[in-house]
């Protein structure tokens, strides 16, 4: 998107917003769909995303790909919502320890596990933390290149790399210990 | 030899993957994987993970081609918001930075207690007073049980002086409901034999009967504007299968909600008055309960369906409006945990019912009773302390507040929100004990105790806040009598030793039912000249400034229906009830609220459109322009270009 679309975005034109969303809606999507690994969730982040990023417009450097803005702050939205969803559930299992409850604590991945095909390859990414699947999913499913992910993540490359590394030697291991 | 050892080349394999591989590195690594029959293993494990992770994600998620369209109507309209409050931050950045946000704060500060009250309007101060006060005003209806168990609707002032029987009948008088404006009081009687809905004035006057229908008309409720009054109405007994009616505030026009007698009960108005919220537990074999909206519509009402198919057991408890259209329901189940289950769900009045079937959004499911929920919070039980959790935004550190640290006894406990919203008073009882009352913000920050601990004093249930904020009223038994006693809250935060004023001695066991007189809403001031309005628009103008931010408690569209559509949506028939009304536009932003606003009453009494000059699609947009009817029905535009250095983009 060139600098006179955000422009207009940022000067509150309707269509150049509407435009904004379609052209990056899908991306966005499928980026908090990844991370977040639940179609409602996904939804949600992706709204927040761009309210986000509507918010933030007037700080988005010009020497800055938007694409890659914008999903930095996707990331950063589905981060919090990571956050939020595992203080969620602590807080339900003080509850429930508290009461003795047989209670099911909520997986918002149980309802996605049914159609995964290889699912000692899913098992292996979910035991993986944030810190080393979101980096994961950003190379292996949206194909971005490093720079664009330490971009992304506010971090050097080279802790990209070592991050991807260790999380590819994790899943390595793992799947090594599994018999298939 | 030229080449890389195998540890080299397994640190080259590594980059490569990351495309992080340099031409030369690239040719050494080929080389090296040629004549290394374990490295190649190596990248050869490291391609098929590469592979299949890269399969597997596509085969998860490619599938799922986009969000679905609401997220581009939602961000629709919720984008223009987040444009406007850029500008004016913006704004306040070249206006002087924090000198000028604080200025603006302490001036608003001024004026906030008009706009919060999302239940009764708040009483304004006017400009031109120039006493300061707090002074309670307006009047106070409550019930109170007379010596042969009688009851009896009665109002007093604020300071507990002109204590008035206002039914003088033998027969049950209760539910004392004051009509948005303030002038009427609405209750229930069983004067005639069966209980049914009367009215009248302030003063008890000008007596009149809604309903006449044999059985029970009760638990009613007048939409925000005061045109109508949803009610209940039984056949049987005030218990038996009921329909949910809707009448003029006359009493004419009886309509029922309901195709036939259920165990139906009223919720809530939406606060633009376009839509109530009842539910239904009609399922003869457990509580199956539905969530219904009624669409009202001009004289009728259309039920919009059924929005949340309940699973049996569940009930709504309390209806937060989020914005005309959304609202958010605390809502428990008791068949599913011994204690139990309640959530925090959300709702739409708008769009297609089935919608709601499958996705309506569980925001929350606690194990623990939800007692309140404010914007962005709701608060629950941990053990014996009490905790503030978020149920949208950002999640913030809590602290249980452990209310028993006083008590050597069981603590009961109660908690009412104030009309800000931001704010709840809680009273913490030792059970036949001490009690202390405190303040506190909404996100469970500030707990402020409110004077000092009293004994042998029990609170009841309902304490009344004044639409303003600044009084509560609270009913206190010395297990004999019940008094009404009065806690200023500001009084009492400053002053740890003082206790409520006793405002009633009327010796009896049950007052009950307390409201607090609304105050005639106004938006602005009374004026009297064009250069008054000015003075009131400018200050209006700043209102409007802090209520878009985002974090303050009254979003745009709350303010502007909730607050603007209830009272402009109708034609201003009176000059004399109409002061000021102001009309901001921010980029079309409240356009959608203010549809009435097409037409003014002008000089001669007749309703004519607005000046097209006035319209807010073209000449406002992107700017702020007021509108401002000057109470003699004539309407002043104050907007104009704004003032220089507020909003840079206007200033030519």
């Amino acid at each position: 998107m060139d600098s006179y679309w955000l422009e207009e975005c940022r000067e509150g034109d309707s269509l150049a917003i509407e435009k904004m969303v379609h052209t990056y809606q899908r991306d966005v999507y499928r980026l908090a769909l990844s991370i977040l690994d639940n179609p409602d969730e996904a939804e949600d982040g992706t709204q927040e995303t761009f309210l986000a990023a509507l918010r933030a417009l007037s700080s988005f450097r010009e020497d800055a790909v938007f694409k890659t803005w914008l999903f930095s702050i996707a990331i950063n939205v589905c981060r919090s919502r990571l956050q939020r969803r595992k203080t969620r559930g602590r807080l339900q299992q003080i509850l429930q320890s508290l009461f003795h409850l047989r209670g099911e604590i909520e997986h918002p991945e149980a309802a996605t596990m049914q159609n995964e095909t290889d699912a000692e390859l899913w098992s292996a990414i979910r035991s993986l933390d944030e810190k080393h699947r979101i980096p994961l999913v950003l190379r292996y499913y949206h194909d971005l290149p490093i720079a664009d992910i330490a971009a992304m993540l506010n971090i050097p490359p080279g802790t990209v790399h070592s991050r991807l590394n260790h999380a590819r030697e994790k899943l390595r291991a793992l799947l090594k210990e599994e018999p298939r | 030899m030229t080449g890389i050892n195998h540890k080299q080349a397994q640190r080259y394999l590594r980059a490569a993957a990351d495309g992080l591989l340099r031409e030369n590195q690239r040719a050494l690594l080929d080389a090296h994987l040629r004549e290394c029959d374990s490295c190649r293993a190596a990248a050869d494990e490291l391609n098929a993970l590469e592979a299949r992770l890269k399969k597997s994600f596509q085969a998860k998620w490619d599938a799922n081609d986009g969000p679905s369209k609401d997220v581009m109507s939602i961000i629709h309209t919720r984008s223009r918001r987040i444009i406007m409050t850029n500008r004016i931050k913006t704004t306040l950045k070249t206006a002087g930075g924090i000198a000028a946000l604080l200025l603006l704060i302490v001036f608003l500060n001024s004026l906030l207690g008009r706009f919060r009250s999302s239940a009764a309007p708040a009483a304004a101060t006017q400009t031109n007073e120039t006493t300061q006060s707090t002074q309670a005003e307006g009047l106070i209806a409550f019930v109170s049980k007379q010596d042969n168990g009688n009851r009896e609707i009665f109002t007093m002032q604020a300071d507990g002086s002109e204590l008035t029987n206002l039914t003088n009948n033998p027969a049950t008088d209760e539910s004392p409901a004051w009509s948005p404006d303030g002038t009427r009081i609405a209750f229930t009687s069983d004067r005639s034999g069966d209980m049914d809905i009367y009215v009248m004035n302030a003063d008890g006057s000008n007596l009149s009967r809604l309903t006449d229908d044999r059985g029970y008309e009760d638990h009613f409720s007048w939409s925000p504007d005061g045109t109508k009054i949803v009610y209940s109405s039984s056949e049987t007994s005030f218990l038996g299968d009921s329909n949910i009616m809707i009448m003029n505030a006359d009493g004419s026009n009886k309509t029922p909600l309901t195709p036939q007698p259920g165990k139906y009960s009223f919720l809530s108005w939406s606060p633009d008055g376009q839509h109530i919220v009842f539910q239904s537990s009609d399922n003869g074999e457990g509580i199956a309960t539905h969530l219904f909206v009624a669409n009202i519509n001009g004289g009728g009402a259309v039920i919009d369906g059924l929005f949340f198919e309940g699973d049996t057991g569940r009930q709504h408890q309390q209806v937060y409006w989020e914005t005309p259209n959304q609202f958010v329901t605390i809502n428990s189940n008791f068949e599913q945990t011994p204690w139990g289950k309640w959530n925090i769900t959300r709702f739409f009045t708008d769009g297609d019912n089935n919608r709601y079937n499958d996705s309506n959004p569980i925001l929350i499911t606690s194990e623990m009773p939800i007692f309140a929920i404010f914007e962005n919070t709701y608060v629950t039980l941990q053990e014996d302390s009490l905790v503030w959790l978020a149920y949208q935004g950002a999640p913030f550190p809590y602290s249980p507040w452990k209310m028993d640290s006083a008590c050597k006894t069981k603590v009961i406990f109660d908690l009412q929100k104030a009309p800000d919203g931001r704010h709840a008073f809680v009273s913490v009882n030792c059970e036949g004990g001490s009690t202390s009352l405190y303040l506190v913000n909404s996100d469970g920050s500030e707990i402020k105790q409110l004077g000092a601990t009293m004994d042998n004093a029990t609170p009841l249930p309902f304490p009344a806040w004044s639409p303003d904020g600044k009084q509560l009223l609270l009913a206190l038994s010395d297990q004999r009598k019940v008094e009404y006693y009065r806690v200023d809250v500001e009084e009492l935060l400053d002053d740890p030793s003082a206790k409520p004023i006793q405002l009633t001695t009327t010796g009896s066991t049950y007052n009950y039912g307390a409201v607090w007189q609304p105050q005639p809403f106004r938006f602005g001031v009374p004026v009297e000249s064009k250069e008054q309005a000015l003075i009131a628009a400018q200050s209006g103008l700043k209102a409007a400034y802090k209520y878009a931010e985002p974090l303050t408690v009254i979003t745009a569209e709350q303010l502007s229906y909730g607050e603007y559509a209830k009272r402009i949506n109708q034609p201003l028939n009176s000059p004399s009830d109409l002061k000021v009304w102001f009309i901001v536009y921010f980029n079309n932003e409240w356009q959608s609220a203010l549809p009435a606003l097409s037409t003014y009453i002008n000089d001669q009494g007749q309703v004519v459109p607005f000046p097209t000059e006035m319209s807010p699609v073209s000449q406002f947009r992107g700017c702020v322009y007021m509108a401002v009817n000057a109470g003699d029905g004539s309407v002043i535009e104050v907007g104009g270009p704004l003032p220089k250095g507020i909003m840079p983009e206007c200033d030519n």
